[in-house]
């Protein structure tokens, strides 16, 4: 594709190159539309799929979308009948953002036989062309297998952790601030951490990340194993940042109950869960006595 | 009856510390809660 950069080129702006760009898409000839996106993220004002997603609410978005289906549908039905086809290429860059997660849901959906997206890891970008390799199908990344965290830790996390929540959005005066005590730029903040929801995720996750909810004790003494659990609960709530964390739930919790909802369901929940496992395999191993599957574990550990 | 101890005093306590004798005390007191309640070979009157 990149003879395609030796010809002259005009710019354009944005009304007249949508307006070329959709003369040329329904007259494609059969050979097809081919469609590279690269950049990590995009900014969608207008598309409410994208609105909801901007502003946190992935549940909103992904319901959107679903209602998109029959358009979406239709759309195909039309290239159908144009002779065309779209192939869609996704280069994604590992660690995946929320954003790029978010659209490869978006073109998993839209996925159809005349459109078939593929994402393929950016091995290496220079200037304005990267290389794509080691490609796939959109359901590769969108998966449960895909990457949900980032590898290592970024600072600038524990710096949103002292702001307040609604003035941390990287793009913001204070998400500048965020990024100055993180050590970074503003640009690698946003590119991480879209939104400020994106970034209290992360947050949670890294706050309760020593919850291994996997590594639980053997079933056979009870008093052992939930020494061990209560030990590492104890563990959790004593790190210094939990106790702002807590703080920023609680304040922000009118303006955006889907951060409490999210702490919640990251943090206390799966160790909740943790729990409630043990104890039903303490119950089988006949060490321990519980009616009620439901609650013994929110009593010990409050 | 962890948290209650260990965490939620700090929201509005500043000063709030928890010794490590302190934290083990608390989750064994927790722990010997729980088994009273729920050991499958505890002696439990009245239940």
């Amino acid at each position: 594709m990149r003879d395609l950069l030796n010809g002259s080129y005009k710019r354009m702006t944005r009304t007249e190159y949508l307006a070329d760009f959709w003369d040329k898409y329904w007259t494609a000839d059969s050979s097809g539309i081919w469609k590279l996106e690269r950049l990590q993220n995009f900014q969608e004002t207008g598309y409410q799929v994208w609105e909801a997603f901007n502003r946190g609410d992935w549940a909103e978005s992904l319901r959107l979308l679903e209602a998109d289906r029959a358009e979406i549908a239709a759309h195909h039905r039309r290239l159908t009948a144009a002779g065309t086809s779209l192939t869609w290429i996704r280069a994604v860059e590992p660690p995946l953002n929320p954003y790029v997660r978010w659209n490869l849901h978006v073109l998993r959906i839209r996925e159809q036989p005349s459109n078939r997206p593929l994402a393929g890891d950016i091995g290496r970008v220079e200037g304005s062309t990267a290389e794509a390799h080691g490609g796939g199908d959109v359901d590769d990344y969108s998966s449960p297998r895909a990457p949900q965290r980032r590898g290592g830790r970024l600072d600038a996390e524990k710096g949103a952790g002292e702001i307040d929540v609604e003035d941390a959005s990287p793009r913001s005066p204070v998400g500048g601030l965020v990024a100055d005590s993180a050590g970074v730029s503003k640009a690698t903040l946003f590119k991480q951490f879209p939104t400020k929801a994106a970034l209290f995720d992360a947050i949670v996750i890294d706050s309760w990340a020593e919850n291994d909810v996997a590594d639980l004790p053997p079933a056979g003494d009870l008093t052992a194993g939930l020494t061990v659990l209560g030990r590492r609960y104890a563990a959790l709530l004593s790190q210094p940042e939990m106790t702002d964390l807590f703080r920023i739930v609680i304040a922000e919790l009118p303006r955006f109950p889907e951060l409490a909802k999210a702490h919640f369901s990251r943090g206390k929940l799966p160790y909740f869960e943790s729990v409630r496992i043990y104890l039903l395999a303490e119950r089988d191993a006949g060490a321990a006595d519980i009616a009620d599957r439901r609650w013994p574990q929110r009593s010990s550990s409050g | 009856m962890i948290s209650n101890y260990l965490f939620w005093p700090s929201l509005l306590l500043p000063d709030w510390t928890v010794t490590p004798a302190r934290t083990t005390a608390v989750v064994d007191e927790a722990v010997r809660t729980m088994v009273a309640r729920y050991g499958a070979d505890v002696d439990r009157p009245g239940l």
